[in-house]
């Protein structure tokens, strides 16, 4: 097996036990990736030397000791708008093509103590404001299963390098649904946890009320080790939570005997593809044999918290780019700018409004969905992947039809500030990963990993690799 | 403002000169205000104006408080 198809546990525990070296798994990557970024185009920039330099502390340190942290030695690579200190981080953006950043995101530096390896950034949207994954500035993001096909977005090059195979673990950010539909086009495990969950400090941002940050990887094991490495209060960020965390991947196995999962009876059922349909369908099925009871539940209308969150973002996003909104409109790509003006004639009321509205529809989405069953089950989007030329940000009125629907599935959860997982559930006739996500109550993110890890178990999507060229010939 | 709890194109233009130092032109000017005005009237057809203690952290507040009284299952 080479290097690179295994996951990142995998990896992670073949390199504490000594079955591979960091070194190994670091220049396996590297050539992977080197094989792979001009078909994906995943990444904005490539570290090797530093990479290799942290591959050679990792094995020393390995050398030296029995235990080993738990992510120690593993190459990993995340969206260019963690800052870390001494380094550009672009933001997609040609605004900040040039600037270092002075300090490190909290979520790279508890990458860093548990031991990860970081060998490059990764492409993304403009400022992370498209669901694509096009890039006027340095190029679009494809999709690895079919690279006439967008990767989506705002997280492209994190779900593209994961699913090629390039890295087993990035991180993405997620406003609206950034995280979860690249994850479900792409054909990886995302998660969007609940707001105050993982620090965003050190994280450009789009909208404070509303971004998260969350792993990708292609196991829901991954993803739960992942966590466990970067959640937790962070008194640098003011919307940090204090609730305890638990060790995500302890609690992967606990059974789902006699748990409701909803089915959504109105809403998100409707407007979906055959592809979508029949993915969801068996993964109900899969939940039923593994002991839970699907029950149908009527979700209130997802209108409303969309626009609500709409609203928010186009306020916050326009206060933070007003200023070179006014003075470098040119350097923005159109698609991206035009839509972040009317953020700035948005009245104060409104947007004060929109901010109360939050904790009061948050209860009634709490009282009427999730009071009633444990999780809700609904598509993370409902088509596969578009096109890149169906839905190219220069034709607005094709891309609204062909990616229009999307935000319906994600936005109103972000708007809630719920967690929500999206899991890959099958393939197209033409090969194209479809996804559900399991949205939870406020914290679950262990349930919903849980109940993640045990579908991966009981179907194997994740063990399929797209056709692209084969890497590096090392072997483990 | 007009109806929709938005501004006219008329004042959009304005402000976006005044304000952001921004120039429109008024075609311009007139769809971004019929766009801001579309996301601003989503709070008013929210159909509920909030009680007039809501703090604004509201959304925080209701996400700890679920944690504590609707266990995550």
């Amino acid at each position: 097996m080479d290097i690179t198809d295994h996951t990142l546990c995998d990896l992670a525990d073949a390199i504490r036990a000594r079955r591979v070296s960091s070194v190994e798994a670091t220049e396996a990557t590297l050539a992977r990736i080197d094989r792979t970024q001009p078909l994906v185009n995943a990444f904005i920039s490539i570290d090797g030397d530093r990479a290799l330099d942290a591959a050679r502390r990792a094995d020393a340190a390995l050398s030296r000791r029995d235990e080993a942290p738990p992510l120690l030695g593993v190459p990993m690579a995340h969206k260019d708008l963690l800052y870390r200190k001494g380094r550009v981080s672009t933001c997609g953006s040609k605004i900040r093509r040039d600037a270092v950043a002075d300090v490190t995101a909290t979520a790279l530096e508890r990458l860093d103590t548990a031991g990860a390896i970081e060998v490059g950034t990764l492409n993304m949207a403009e400022f992370a404001a498209g669901g694509t994954g096009h890039n006027e500035h340095f190029g679009d993001c494809r999709n690895p299963w079919n690279t006439d096909h967008v990767p989506g977005g705002s997280s492209s090059g994190s779900a593209a390098a994961v699913a090629a195979r390039m890295v087993t673990g990035s991180l993405g950010s997620d406003t609206g649904g950034s995280v979860r539909i690249p994850a479900g086009l792409c054909g990886v495990v995302g998660i969007k946890p609940t707001d105050g969950r993982v620090s965003r400090h050190g994280v450009m941002p789009r909208s404070w009320a509303t971004d998260t940050l969350g792993p990708m990887a292609r196991t829901a094991r991954d993803v739960a080790r992942t966590m466990t490495a970067i959640a937790g209060f962070d008194p640098r960020d003011p919307q940090s939570s204090a609730e305890p965390i638990p060790d995500y991947e302890e609690g992967l196995e606990t059974s789902l005997k006699g748990l409701r999962i909803g089915v959504a009876a109105n809403y998100y059922n409707e407007d979906i593809d055959e592809s979508v349909a029949r993915g969801m369908a068996h993964s109900r099925e899969v939940f039923r044999a593994l002991g839970a009871e699907p029950v149908e539940v009527s979700v209130p209308n997802p209108a409303l918290a969309m626009r609500l969150g709409q609203l928010i973002l186009a306020a916050e996003a326009a206060a933070l780019h007003e200023k070179w909104l006014a003075e470098r409109p040119d350097d923005y790509q159109v698609a991206i700018r035009a839509p972040m003006e009317p953020g700035l004639f948005i009245p104060a009321t409104r947007y004060i409004e929109a901010l109360r509205l939050r904790g009061p529809l948050l209860d009634e989405f709490l009282d009427q969905v999730l009071d009633r069953v444990d999780v809700l089950h609904i598509p993370t989007g409902p088509a596969p992947a578009p096109a890149l030329t169906d839905c190219n940000p220069a034709s607005p009125e094709r891309a609204a039809r062909s990616m229009g629907l999307f935000p319906k599935f994600t936005r109103p959860v972000s708007y809630f500030g719920l967690p929500a997982v999206s899991v890959p559930c099958g393939f197209t006739d033409d090969g194209l990963p479809v996804a559900f996500q399991l949205v939870g109550r406020p914290f679950a993110e262990a349930r919903l990993l849980n109940m993640a890890h045990l579908y991966q178990r009981e179907t194997g999507w994740h063990e399929r690799a797209p056709d692209l060229p084969v890497s590096w010939s090392g072997h483990m | 403002m007009n109806g929709n709890g938005g501004y006219s194109g008329e004042t959009v233009r304005a402000m976006a000169r005044e304000l952001y130092g921004i120039e429109l032109t008024e075609d311009r000017a007139a769809e971004i205000a019929r766009q801001a005005a579309a996301l601003a009237g989503a709070a008013r057809r929210a159909g509920r104006v909030p009680d007039f203690d809501e703090e604004l952290a509201s959304a925080h507040r209701a996400l700890d408080r679920a944690a504590r009284e609707r266990p995550g299952a």
